[in-house]
């Protein structure tokens, strides 16, 4: 019920959007920056501009998987530690609030000189991932139950133990919440990752038809960003759902 | 209160400590201590820091000698110390003055042996487990191989055999305290910690409930101390009762409840119990106005 309700307001929105998109294309209100939607469909469905626009858009959501996964294990793992070995608490967060103080636009010429342009969509995505989910992790873990922490307390349960059996399961509804948002900024770590001179991926698309200004290419290819962003967060959103009623929580 | 002297301690050593424990060798690697553990407690104060260079004395001196096997209650009104003394006894906390011996160690030495079960008010259980891993979680908290049978024993034991795969969820909140009082009880504890564990339950639940405690408590004699604010409930239970003054939290009454045992739902119906009961009502509503008066 909720979800037919949630899914109908959906579609009214983006209908809105899309009608209201439309419109300004035709009467030309933002020049030719912005043409009509029909003319951007028109455009990406054309045989040669799609395999461009799949091709690139495979390169990019690799590169942003590989960074998601990355920096999701990284994140988390550097909260975990955190737990264990409690003295190591305070310099992990201080660096991590430092390391995500960093602009990414700073770090991403330094990026290109050290892990190459091959690599680079995939650090700068991992880099903004990390951070949504070590916070993430970090809250989940302050919000154990202090009745759960007796528990464990009271029987001597080692650190990792403890992480393991109660801390980690008790953190995961907010982990997922931190996945979820890593998972739309791995997608727009990956094309930043691209500009600053990958060899392919939206993110050079997007430079090179901006240069050339090749108008629907640069809306088609900012489109299939938004989709595949917007995809992978409702998956994740499903997961969680799923995850949550599985665990009882 | 002939039994205050006795109760309060003066000087027992270790060694008197350990001659006093009695009971069957437990088969763990610690042969050493046996049975229900008798606690010592000499002069335990907490205060603790409220920061701004303020202070709050939540127990003051207090001594108490429990024996192996001895069911104790603590009353009080709220806020009277009562849970941060329990914590203390449990290792949750340390007292900022004075020692606690449990069988002649400290509460740290009992936890790292597992000889510690704790239920609380709140039941604790982890949500995404089922009443059955609930209560084998204890074994997998110490990394100890989980002994199936004795999870299942004492499942059986506190009415739950059926609900064995029931989430938490799914389980009445008396199910839950049931569950949360077998697992406190799944490592064969010397000392068994109650802090308020019926304190959420509807009236009726809870005398239930303390029948319930009392039949399981009377099969497995463990030395126990329950924190409550029902003096029903503690003179239902209890072997003594302590009763604590309102903050900081000193001993002021400690009373013997001469009830037979076993105890039943009739047994509250005894003279006897409506005496103790009616006294200790009486001497908390004094200990109580008295410390609202200064």
């Amino acid at each position: 019920m909720t979800v037919a309700a949630d899914l109908l307001k959906w579609l009214v929105g983006i209908s809105t959007l899309m009608v209201f998109w439309e419109i300004a294309g035709r009467q030309a209100w933002l020049g030719g920056g912005l043409p009509p939607l029909s003319g951007v469909f028109a455009y990406a469905i054309e045989p040669r501009s799609t395999e461009l626009l799949l091709r690139s858009a495979g390169i990019t959501a690799t590169n942003a998987s590989y960074g998601f996964v990355i920096g999701s294990l990284i994140g988390t793992l550097i909260a975990c530690s955190g737990q264990i070995w409690r003295p190591l608490k305070q310099g992990l967060d201080t660096l991590s609030t430092f390391v995500n103080a960093i602009p990414l636009i700073a770090l991403g010429p330094l990026m290109i000189v050290t892990v190459g342009e091959q690599f680079t969509p995939m650090a700068t995505a991992a880099l903004a991932v990390f951070f949504a989910v070590f916070v993430a992790t970090l809250g989940g873990f302050e919000r154990v139950p202090n009745v759960h922490r007796d528990v464990t307390r009271a029987y001597g349960t080692a650190h990792w133990r403890a992480l393991l059996l109660v801390q980690f399961p008790n953190a995961l509804p907010s982990l997922i919440d931190g996945l979820k948002l890593g998972v739309s900024t791995a997608v727009l770590g990956a094309i930043l990752g691209e500009w600053f001179g990958a060899p392919a991926g939206l993110g050079v698309l997007i430079v090179s038809s901006m240069q050339n200004f090749q108008i629907n290419l640069l809306w088609s290819a900012a489109i299939i960003g938004t989709v595949m962003s917007a995809a992978a967060y409702f998956l994740l959103a499903l997961l969680q759902a799923r995850l949550l009623r599985r665990l009882g929580l | 209160m002939g039994d205050l002297e006795n109760c309060v301690m003066s000087n027992t050593s270790h060694a008197q400590t350990l001659q006093a424990v009695a009971g069957k060798p437990r088969e763990a690697e610690s042969a050493s201590i046996t049975g229900p553990s008798e606690i010592a407690l000499t002069n335990v104060s907490k205060t603790f820091a409220l920061g701004k260079g303020q202070t709050l004395d939540a127990v003051s001196n207090v001594n108490l000698n429990i024996a192996g096997g001895e069911f104790i209650a603590l009353i009080g009104a709220s806020g009277c110390g009562k849970s941060t003394l329990l914590r203390m006894i449990a290792g949750l906390e340390d007292p900022s003055q004075g020692s606690i011996t449990i069988a002649g160690q400290s509460p740290e030495d009992c936890i790292k042996r597992q000889k510690l079960g704790i239920a609380m008010q709140e039941h604790g259980l982890m949500p995404w487990l089922s009443a059955w891993d609930n209560v084998a979680l204890p074994f997998r908290l110490a990394g100890l191989p989980v002994d199936t049978e004795r999870v299942d024993e004492l499942l059986a034991l506190v009415g739950l055999a059926d609900f064995a795969q029931a989430l938490p969820k799914q389980l009445s909140g008396g199910m839950k305290q049931r569950v949360s009082i077998a697992r406190a009880l799944v490592l064969k504890p010397d000392v068994l910690i109650l802090d308020e564990p019926f304190g959420a339950l509807d009236a009726v639940t809870r005398r239930l409930m303390n029948n319930e405690l009392q039949r399981i408590w009377s099969q497995q004699p463990t030395t126990t101390i329950l924190v409550t604010h029902s003096v029903e409930e503690a003179v239902f239970l209890a072997d003594r009762i302590c009763l604590m003054s309102p903050r900081p939290g000193r001993l002021a009454l400690i009373e013997e409840v001469e009830l037979n045992r076993p105890r039943g739902l009739d047994t509250m119906h005894e003279p006897e119990f409506r005496q103790t009961l009616a006294k200790l009502t009486a001497a908390l509503d004094d200990v109580c106005t008295q410390g609202s008066r200064q």
